[in-house]
């Protein structure tokens, strides 16, 4: 049986969960701890929490929120955003976090990948991929939350960071994020294919049947959850149960 | 008092450790101080992530391994997560050999899977009770016996003594030794800090024979 697992999206500026639409028009949800909290016993399966303004800002604000969540949430929590140097994620991981999701510094100095797996290990270390579609059948990595192209296709771009010793691959499509349409799931084919990687696929997840159509290629491991939790639209059971109709398909629960 | 010792060699998060004890009402030292360990704490975790060789190296450049030893051998609840499981071992084959702790026989291998599979193993996994393991008041109680844990890992621990796995569990069809067992020694190669209500529970019991 393939697993898959179903992950909480958080994103956090300075200390409230927000959450935008296509990485813009940032809107308050909530407070990141009780969302996590409330998912947590509701089963969600991992937490990520996503520091929206901090790569644009040069600043980092998530050390606190991340200590207190994992005071009483014992599920694994990874953290993103403005992760750029070995000092942030010993920051991250200190202060609770079990892996950090790394893309903006990755593209600017792809050793720094491989210098963080040396040293915390490839399952410490998230490969952040931001993809914006710029022609059929072709996606662009952005950087600085999904504002700045890079010229650096996409499936090139995660292959590089397996070799770099990236442990798993967070794939975000820019322009599905916070639409709630569905994912873009061409772009999720063609990474699943050709990457040997635990693949996170994250972006335009609105309803029930769009978690499915993602989870249904057998290179997807885990699929990203925000807006649809954040907005009470589903609960964490149906999602799961949703899934688990696929055909040699195994949730947690 | 009931003091668990949860060594700190800087790798992996150790602070999840402390909090879940925390939340299960016991006292936790973070600490790598040998005689901190040795003279005042009743129950030892050794947590861990990374590579193998990394964590022995850490271990050893804080002159600990003697000490590890002397304590597991004094009786004392010892309890090895993921890589810490792993080092309980006497080696393994990560990187060239690295030799363990030795403190169970066996070696720690990769993950012997079909090709194509996926690795690391990251993601949650049942466990399976072992009919050849003997031992009584296991950590895994019957509750928790057949639930889904938190995984992460490439390797595992091939124990000599098969009666000495409690649990396997299984990845791409392949079993593997999930929790092992040494009189007083535990290992698990999940993250029972990481797993939940099922995780507590497990930890809940180990921190009860620490009270013993």
């Amino acid at each position: 049986m393939r697993k898959v697992r179903i992950i909480a999206r958080i994103d956090i500026k300075n200390e409230f969960a927000i959450k935008g639409i296509q990485f813009e028009g940032l809107r308050k949800v909530g407070n990141p701890n009780e969302l996590a909290k409330r998912y947590y016993e509701a089963g969600i399966d991992e937490i990520i929490y996503m520091d929206a303004v901090a790569s644009y800002y040069e600043r980092n604000s998530l050390q606190d929120v991340v200590a207190s969540t994992c005071e009483n949430i014992f599920v694994p929590i990874t953290v993103g955003g403005g992760i750029r140097t070995v000092e942030d994620i010993q920051q991250m991981l200190l202060a609770g976090a079990d892996k950090v999701a790394i893309n903006s510094q990755a593209i600017k100095t792809p050793d720094f990948i491989q210098k963080a797996a040396q040293i915390y290990g490839s399952q410490c270390i998230v490969g952040s991929v931001e993809a914006k579609k710029v022609a059929e059948g072709r996606w662009e990595a952005y950087i600085e939350n999904g504002r700045e192209p890079t010229g650096i296709d996409v499936v090139e771009w995660v292959k590089k960071l397996e070799c770099l010793g990236a442990g798993e691959i967070l794939l975000t499509s820019v322009d599905k994020d916070g639409t709630k349409k569905g994912c873009d799931l061409e772009l999720i084919d063609s990474i699943q294919k050709t990457c040997s990687l635990p693949l996170i696929v994250a972006g335009g997840v609105g309803k029930l049947a769009d978690t499915r159509d993602a989870a249904q290629y057998s290179g997807v491991d885990a699929i990203c959850v925000a807006s649809m939790l954040h907005y009470g639209m589903e609960s964490i059971d149906n999602i799961k149960k949703e899934i688990a109709q696929i055909d040699n398909v195994e949730v947690r629960c | 008092m009931n003091n668990i010792f949860i060594l700190d060699i800087g790798l992996g998060n150790v602070k999840s450790i402390a909090n879940a004890f925390s939340v299960l009402g016991h006292t936790t030292t973070l600490s790598c101080d040998k005689q901190a360990l040795l003279n005042s704490a009743q129950g030892l975790v050794i947590p861990g992530v990374g590579a193998f060789s990394e964590g022995m190296k850490r271990i050893a450049q804080r002159d600990l391994i003697d000490t590890i030893i002397t304590f597991a051998n004094s009786g004392r609840p010892t309890l090895g997560i993921c890589l810490g499981m792993q080092m309980l071992f006497d080696g393994s084959d990560e990187f060239g050999y690295c030799q363990g702790l030795g403190l169970i026989p066996g070696q720690v291998q990769k993950l012997p899977l079909p090709k194509g599979s996926k690795l690391p193993n990251i993601g949650w996994g049942r466990l399976k009770p072992n009919k050849a393991y003997k031992g009584s008041n296991s950590i895994v109680s019957e509750d928790i016996a057949s639930q889904p844990f938190y995984f992460v890992h490439s390797y595992a621990a091939k124990p000599k003594d098969n009666s000495h796995t409690a649990t396997y569990s299984d990845y791409c069809g392949v079993d593997f030794c999930s929790t092992v067992n040494n009189n007083n020694i535990w290992g698990c190669q999940y993250h029972p800090e990481k797993s939940g209500p099922n995780g507590l529970q497990l930890l809940k019991r180990f921190a009860q024979q620490v009270v013993k």
